[in-house]
């Protein structure tokens, strides 16, 4: 197609756009409720996913030592375990370090603490936090120690306590990303119909002057061109409105519920890819309107481009 | 230049054609007579690819127009000037504009264009009306501007379907000279219609079809179903 073909087709594009203006602003319109609900799925999505990440990094299974295991020992499970598959972070807690933070912790308290000093040995055993790169990960690592020679110097893993909690959080996890996929795709579809209807009816609007163009002999992608040209423009109007509106909720609503759920603004950036960022949300919302509406046209035009 | 053999055609269960064999030369003029539903505007939509035989074979100048790719057809079309009953025009352009139009979509330059709009509008006797829209024009005027159109492309064949249809006489025995001329000019026209006054006046090759088949051909012919 030769440059003059292609500034035809803009030309057509926009005239038809501005000729239909009532049209175009519908499209605009269901194009703009489209990209919201995406968005606001989208951004409610992260967020929870966010909260729950968080969640989930406070969980982490204990490894209770007996009492008077020699520190080389206690180091030496600690490799072991580091060896087992999915244990991403192991923190040792020595009975002495266990102690110091316990009266740190009851400072307030110095009869509890009197107390504990009257004792001859320290009560307080050895530990081990072991982290997993997975929730469902925990069982089997846990499994992993019990099974080994190392239990013997174990006194306690206190993963049952965090069992229930664990499974409960692994299952909201998966309840609500199968919500989020389901519900993102029924609306994309829902819209994708909707759209779809609106181009229907432009071009059936203009069917003559399709067929004009088909018996004078112009190709199929010159036919389409101003079609595609007009969806475009839209999509473009549409992104545009949309992430105007967009502006406030990440300029300012989204900074502070961030810094509300997470403990810090730093933490901002754990929300992903692209909601930590407006231009790569605008650019994104753009790209999926320019898909969106670009493959429903096509499609609405091939029943007008036949033989 | 056009060759149909054996061409059979089926709208779901109703033929529309059976066993057509048909030669057109170069640079004959055709009437195509027959009653509404004989199959002549099938005929005309075989010829430009519009639809497809479902049996037998169609060739314009050798070409087996059903091996021809959907992306070629739009080339082919610009070698067939195709003018209609209904017209066709866009309302919302001049008459010199819907001329441009055609020229516009196949690529040419605004240069040529604007050489050979004239030229053509010229040639049916409306460089006056240039600038006037559909609805300014009489039904005799919107047709001369279709098969102005429909010569923007210097067709080698033209294709009019019924193109009297809606014009009183005056207007109609206009439209027919103006295609005996383009005719003598060297284009290949055939003419679909019922229109057995018109078809008495030009006196050249007569094909008549009923229901479905070509019943009487005849090279100077005088129109003969009743």
């Amino acid at each position: 197609m030769n440059t003059l073909n292609i500034f035809r087709i803009l030309k057509h594009g926009t005239l038809n756009f501005r000729r239909n203006i009532l049209l175009s602003l519908a499209s605009t319109l269901v194009m703009v409720i489209t990209l919201i609900i995406l968005t606001v799925i989208f951004i409610s999505f992260s967020l929870i996913n966010n909260a729950l990440g968080q969640i989930k990094d406070k969980v982490d299974v204990s490894v209770y030592f007996k009492l008077d295991q020699p520190e080389n020992r206690v180091l030496g499970v600690k490799d072991d375990i580091s060896r087992i598959d999915g244990v991403t972070d192991i923190t040792y807690v020595s009975s002495q370090q266990a102690l110091e933070n316990f009266k740190e912790k009851n400072v307030q308290d110095p009869d509890l603490i009197a107390s504990i000093d009257e004792l001859d040995q320290n009560p307080l055993p050895a530990t081990l936090q072991i982290k997993a790169q997975k929730l469902d990960e925990y069982p089997r690592i846990v499994e992993n120690i019990r099974n080994s020679s190392n239990m013997k110097y174990i006194e306690k893993i206190n993963y049952e306590d965090n069992q229930a909690a664990i499974d409960r959080l692994t299952k909201i996890l998966r309840v609500i990303t199968i919500v989020g996929v389901t519900i993102g795709l029924v609306f994309a579809i829902a819209s994708m119909l909707v759209i779809f209807n609106t181009i229907a009816l432009t071009i059936f609007n203009r069917k003559e002057e399709v067929e004009i163009m088909r018996l004078v002999g112009a190709t199929n992608w010159y036919i389409r061109g101003p079609f595609l040209v007009e969806s475009a423009m839209y999509s473009a109007l549409a992104t545009l409105v949309a992430a105007t509106l967009f502006w406030p909720v990440y300029t300012k609503f989204l900074p502070q519920v961030l810094t509300f759920t997470v403990s810090g603004a730093a933490d901002y950036t754990v929300l992903r890819f692209p909601a930590n960022s407006f231009p790569m949300l605008a650019v994104s919302m753009l790209a999926l309107s320019f898909l969106l509406s670009g493959i429903t046209t096509l499609f609405a035009m091939n029943r007008y481009l036949k033989r | 230049m056009i060759k149909f053999e054996g061409v059979v055609k089926y709208y779901d269960d109703s033929k529309a054609l059976s066993g057509i064999n048909l030669e057109i030369q170069a640079g004959e003029f055709i009437s195509l007579v027959g009653q509404s539903g004989a199959g002549k505007s099938t005929l005309l939509k075989l010829i430009t690819g519009e639809e497809d035989p479902d049996e037998g074979k169609i060739y314009i100048d050798s070409i087996d127009i059903a091996h021809v790719r959907k992306s070629d057809l739009p080339f082919l079309r610009r070698k067939i000037g195709m003018v209609f009953q209904d017209i066709k025009l866009l309302p919302k352009r001049t008459a010199h504009e819907n001329v441009a139009f055609a020229m516009e979509v196949s690529g040419y330059p605004k240069s040529k264009i604007d050489k050979e709009v004239p030229k053509i509008l010229e040639l049916v006797g409306l460089h006056n009306k240039a600038n006037n829209y559909p609805n300014q024009m009489s039904g005799g005027e919107r047709q001369r501007v279709a098969i102005a159109r429909s010569m923007v492309h210097n067709p080698v064949l033209i294709l009019a379907d019924e193109p009297t249809g809606n014009l009183d006489e005056i207007n109609a025995n206009e439209v027919i000279d103006l295609l005996i001329k383009i005719n003598k000019l060297g284009t290949t026209v055939i003419l679909a219609t019922h229109a057995a006054d018109l078809v008495n006046k030009i006196k050249r090759r007569v094909i008549t079809i009923k229901h479905g088949q070509v019943i009487i051909e005849q090279q100077h012919g005088k129109y003969k179903l009743s």
